[in-house]
């Protein structure tokens, strides 16, 4: 096994913990009502940063330890019948925009164009996932369903989505230069 | 680190630390089962039975009181958004604030249920050695043979060591950075800036560390691991644990609810309470 395969798991392992703990972290903004929890700007920096591969990896260990019963999904839920709740779809939605995310912030030359692109599409497929389920599951009309479960969200998107671009510069560099120093 | 104890291991030798890993890890689904109703009886329940569990342990609770400080908090923000986003109802206790009855009612409930589920996470970390949770979590994943099991495991105690890291870590920078007054900043992507980038660096060194020492201590992939059967003894604790989840969504917790909205209507319309009070004596 080569070490920068166990650096990643490791890395990933890291990731999903920044997840978990995002549930908790909140913080107020001007704009809108609703405090923006800063879970989904790091599963879109796992994205961004690991890869699709790495990215998706650590999105799914985060909800398998949500599966088996701490306290790290939103709101400070856990447990396998969330998954089934209406805010299940936002749960799959999540591993869906680290690996879209990823695949499309993954390549040779990495611009800021391109990381843009990425964080949008990922927002996206969140939703793409979450509103439909919530429409299905809590049995509501495309209208209500819209905004009971995307229309709040969206200024604090926009942030989470400008800040992951913004950190993800920041990091980057930070990231590869750990994996291309320490690997024999 | 040693201040700090939430999602941290603590060795000792009480009943809970002798528990079966697996059975502990059962247990902590069945909690979280049991929890999604928020009916009182059953977060009554588990608030006596996690609050003997914790007893049991013989952790030292000012310690772990402490630790909740900072989480209450973020319970306080739940339940004030719960409190004041269901104005829908007409019942109004205070008449100057929009809060309404229904929307206090479900607040409390549900800052009790996150108190609990908080709980019960902490407790479980609290007496499980991470070593005996990867070994738990590859038992659980045998009868799914194509999922990398050993490599999830893996991750998983990795998880539960990186929580209280990045708590500590976070912390620390929140402390650093309030010594230079960066409390004061209005600018939201300022705020995350500082205190995301220099916790995530931090950390990165840290999950350096583990990934050297992960492999120079010799991590195969490859080892087999093979668990004795679980004793019946350990199994009895899942009985009565089944027993409260049950308990908890019986029609027992209707009656009990009527109560419970008796006790309310005080709050509602406290004249017509006191006067049929009367009445009844």
């Amino acid at each position: 096994m080569l070490f920068k395969d166990i650096q990643l798991t490791v890395y990933a392992s890291l990731f999903a913990a920044l997840i978990a703990l995002g549930a908790y972290l909140a913080v107020p903004i001007p704009i809108s009502p609703v405090p923006i929890i800063l879970q989904n700007l790091f599963v879109l920096l796992a994205g961004l940063l690991l890869g699709p591969r790495w990215g998706f990896a650590s999105v799914g260990i985060y909800l398998f330890a949500g599966a088996v019963g701490l306290p790290v999904f939103t709101g400070g839920k856990g447990g396998l019948a969330h998954f089934l709740g209406p805010t299940g779809g936002y749960l799959l939605g999540f591993a869906a925009c680290a690996f879209v995310t990823g695949s499309i912030a993954h390549s040779t030359d990495t611009n800021r164009v391109r990381d843009t692109l990425a964080v949008l599409a990922g927002v996206v497929i969140t939703y793409a996932f979450g509103v439909p389920w919530l429409k299905i599951s809590a049995s509501m009309s495309w209208e209500k369903a819209l905004f009971a479960g995307m229309l709040p969200f969206l200024p604090g998107d926009a942030v989470k989505a400008v800040s992951a671009v913004i950190l993800c510069r920041t990091l980057r560099p930070v990231l590869l230069r750990r994996i291309q120093t320490v690997a024999p | 680190m040693a201040d700090r104890l939430a999602f941290h291991y603590l060795p000792g030798d009480s009943l809970l630390h002798r528990w079966d890993a697996r059975c502990k890890l059962a247990a902590l689904l069945l909690i979280t089962f049991g929890l999604l109703h928020t009916r009182p009886l059953s977060l009554a329940l588990f608030t006596i039975l996690l609050l003997w569990g914790f007893r049991l342990t013989h952790a030292p609770l000012r310690t772990l009181l402490l630790d909740m400080k900072s989480w209450s908090l973020f319970l306080l923000m739940i339940f004030l958004l719960q409190a004041l986003s269901l104005s829908q109802g007409e019942m109004r206790p205070l008449p100057p604030l929009p809060v309404t009855v229904e929307g206090v009612e479900t607040g409390a409930l549900g800052c009790w249920r996150l108190g609990l589920m908080l709980s019960a996470g902490m407790l479980f970390t609290l007496v499980t050695r991470p070593q005996e949770m990867r070994e738990a979590i590859l038992w659980f994943l045998r009868p799914f043979p194509f999922l990398p099991a050993q490599r999830i495991a893996l991750m998983f105690s990795l998880v539960m060591r990186f929580l209280p890291l990045l708590l500590d870590e976070a912390e620390r920078v929140r402390t650093a950075s309030r010594a230079r007054l960066g409390h004061l900043r209005k600018n939201p992507f300022t705020r995350i800036k500082v205190l995301i980038v220099p916790v995530f660096r931090r950390s990165l060194l840290r999950a350096d560390d583990f990934a050297l020492a992960l492999v120079s201590r010799g991590y195969k992939e490859d080892l087999h691991v093979s668990l004795p059967g679980i004793a019946w003894l350990h199994l009895s604790p899942l009985l009565l644990l089944l027993v409260v989840v049950f308990l908890g969504s019986m029609p027992l917790s209707q009656v009990f609810r009527t109560e419970w909205s008796a006790f309310l209507d005080f709050f509602r319309y406290p004249v017509e309470w006191v006067t049929q009070s009367q009445n009844r004596l």
